[in-house]
């Protein structure tokens, strides 16, 4: 995969997304459950941002929050979400919607499931043209036909013609990615983008979005389950759990020096292909169920480290140093790694 | 030396079906002419990419399913047809743990008759007392509280169902357990607790897994032989450290590859496949593995690789090797 040099790209112009203090709840039998609490990060151009963490943890519904595409069920409770200068979250329905696609797209995991099985993909991809567009057929048509030919498609004017079930799982992802790119926006949400897919397929997967980004300029925002997928390829990554980021590093930092005590328990809960056979080192517990998140850290029923600062006082996101910042009483270290 | 299940030679083939007469219309080539062992106390992973039959060997294995062709053998005997009482005591000794954990446990019935419907269909035990007892002394070994017995399905995480599902498959003191992605649905830092409590079964109680898996990572930490295979054909097999660390097929390497490594320094070779698997039911001629092989040539389009055997313990089929 071909690796972009982040130190190359000016940290001094203002980044492409921020997002500050974003929160969201949904309502359930007349409560209100936090799912997101005080989310906020940055996106350079051209950057790749990984929000990497296990189910629930908040990670799609972030990524939902930003496309404005919460189910009814959800309610934002605040924040701010800033594309090119722009607050997405303030933005009127009929505004927000004509960004959609124009300068932000989606592109989700269930390719098997994105496309509606009754139309053909061409229509579709027409279809998502005239949304935005007063554009003659003919010009909406050499645009679908370049945009499948883009992503690596054999025979586009074919695959115009052809329903979603006719193509196999990782065509219809590249159909899927054809369509975020019609309308050319600067910044992809791909949401676990791969996890449906074969590992040989996926490798397509990843190598097309990473040419792509490299070649357009794109600023991704990555989510993702799966901590291996993210090293060849973001640039920075942020670790959700339990509806905040806990650790935001570039990938170097995050994985030469992990420092909250959940992210070192990922790493070491996850078999190595190059590893050794000595037993994994799990994380006990499970993570606590929505809604009932303990006053103090969120992590502490789970952590080897806890203290009683920890039950009290829920620990900040600050800044190690080298864009490294970590939401810990007691950051740093893997002593604990082992055991 | 008899192996505890031997699968010879099997074939499964599902028939299309189409036209108002259900005439024939083509077949699915499955699984076709697998063979392996599994010794008592061994892992045996079988790995290939969704459709190359890996589940379908293991619903044969377990005698969910009849086979077109090919037998299975316990104990070195041939296991016949099973249909309504079992007296060969094939399904004690054979026992499964299935990738869903939502959908594998019945939401309607308390954890205790879960886990005692076995006992009670085999006779293990005489008194409802001694079942009893016996499922809470099982759930302990599974790392569930005794008091869950009262309490049903819903109210457990994934990884406590799938503990629950292997309280099950242990109920009836099986030797042989088919695991068919058993932690595939698991999020990381609880796949790691059932991958634990995997090996310590299998260590206690001495049992043999056939462990059914996309994910090359987990088998690699977990089995001790492995089988790669594709288009329903095994086309590697071998001890795991072995074929991990010097695959022969070009698959199998790639396969290898393939695998994201959460190391942004490891810096591996990647050999990225083009194209996607053929369809099952007009499997290519020749090598099955040609059209997406980038070592192919003339003659791997022509004749079926037959089986070459480097070592004792290693098999595959391939017209050239890797190296």
């Amino acid at each position: 995969m071909p690796q972009t040099d982040y130190a190359t790209l000016t940290p001094s112009s203002p980044p492409r997304l921020r997002v500050e203090g974003l929160g969201v709840a949904f309502r359930v039998g007349g409560r209100e459950i936090p799912a997101v609490e005080d989310v906020g990060f940055t996106l350079a151009t051209g950057e790749t941002l990984a929000l990497v963490g296990e189910s629930g943890c908040g990670k799609s519904v972030t990524a939902l929050a930003l496309m404005r595409l919460l189910p009814p069920s959800a309610r934002l409770l605040g924040g701010i979400a800033e594309l090119s200068g722009v607050d997405l979250l303030g933005l009127p329905e009929k505004e927000m919607r004509r960004r959609r696609g124009q300068e932000l797209a989606m592109v989700f995991q269930e390719p098997m499931t994105s496309f509606d099985p009754v139309y053909r993909l061409g229509e579709q991809l027409l279809e998502a043209i005239y949304a935005h567009e007063d554009v003659s057929y003919p010009v909406a048509y050499n645009r679908v036909e370049e945009s499948l030919a883009a992503v690596g498609l054999p025979d586009p004017a074919g695959i115009i013609r052809r329903y979603p079930h006719e193509l196999s799982g990782g065509m219809k992802q590249r159909a899927m990615i054809a369509m975020a790119l019609l309308e050319n926006p600067g910044l992809i949400l791909c949401d676990e983008p791969t996890t449906a897919l074969d590992v040989t397929i996926q490798a397509q997967i990843m190598e097309l979005l990473a040419r792509l980004r490299d070649e357009r300029g794109l600023s991704l925002l990555f989510i993702t389950h799966n901590l291996g997928l993210v090293a060849g390829f973001a640039h920075r990554v942020a670790v959700m759990y339990a509806g905040s980021i806990v650790e935001v590093a570039t990938v170097e930092d995050l994985y030469s020096q992990p420092s909250h005590p959940y992210t070192i328990g990922l790493f070491a809960s996850v078999p190595r292909l190059e590893g050794g056979k000595g037993r994994l080192v799990p994380i006990p517990g499970v993570v606590p169920p929505l809604g009932d998140f303990p006053p103090g850290c969120k992590f502490a029923n789970r952590c080897r480290r806890v203290a009683q600062l920890c039950r009290e006082k829920r620990p900040e996101l600050a800044d190690l140093g080298n864009t490294h910042a970590v939401a810990c009483h007691f950051p740093g270290g893997d002593d604990d790694r082992t055991g | 030396m008899t192996a505890l299940v031997e699968a010879r030679g099997l074939v499964k083939h599902y028939p299309i079906r189409s036209g108002l007469f259900g005439r024939e219309a083509g077949r699915v080539h499955a699984v076709d002419g697998v063979s392996l062992r599994v010794e008592k106390g061994e892992t045996y992973a079988l790995v290939g990419e969704s459709g190359c039959g890996k589940s379908t060997t293991g619903r044969l294995l377990l005698k969910l399913e009849e086979p077109t062709a090919g037998e299975v053998l316990l104990d070195g005997k041939r296991v016949k047809r099973l249909r309504g009482k079992d007296n060969s005591g094939f399904r004690r000794r054979v026992q499964a743990v299935f990738q869903d954990p939502f959908s594998s446990l019945n939401p309607r019935l308390d954890v205790a008759t879960i886990v005692e419907e076995g006992m009670l269909i085999h006779g293990l035990y005489q008194r409802p007392g001694e079942r009893r007892e016996r499922a809470a002394e099982l759930l302990s070994l599974v790392g569930l509280s005794p008091d869950s017995l009262s309490r049903y399905p819903h109210e457990f995480s994934g990884g406590q169902r799938q503990r629950i599902g292997l309280a099950r498959a242990l109920s009836t003191g099986p030797e042989f357990i088919v695991a068919d992605e058993a932690v595939s649905a698991l999020d990381v830092s609880i796949q790691a607790q059932i991958i634990n409590l995997l090996e310590e079964l299998r260590d206690r109680l001495g049992l043999a897994y056939l462990f059914i898996a996309h994910d090359l990572a987990v088998v690699r930490h977990l089995s001790h032989r492995v089988g790669v295979m594709y288009l329903g054909v095994l086309v590697e097999e071998g001890p795991a450290e072995e074929v991990f660390t010097q695959p022969l097929h070009p698959y199998t390497e790639a396969l290898l590859s393939a695998i994201p490594d959460p190391d942004p320094k490891a810096g591996r070779k990647r050999i990225i496949l083009a194209g996607d698997v053929p369809r099952p039911d007009h499997p290519p001629p020749g090598c099955r593995f040609h059209t997406r092989c980038p070592r192919s040539r003339p003659a791997c389009r022509e004749g079926e690789p037959a089986v070459v055997k480097p070592s004792a313990n290693r098999m595959v089929r391939c017209h050239f090797l890797v190296n």
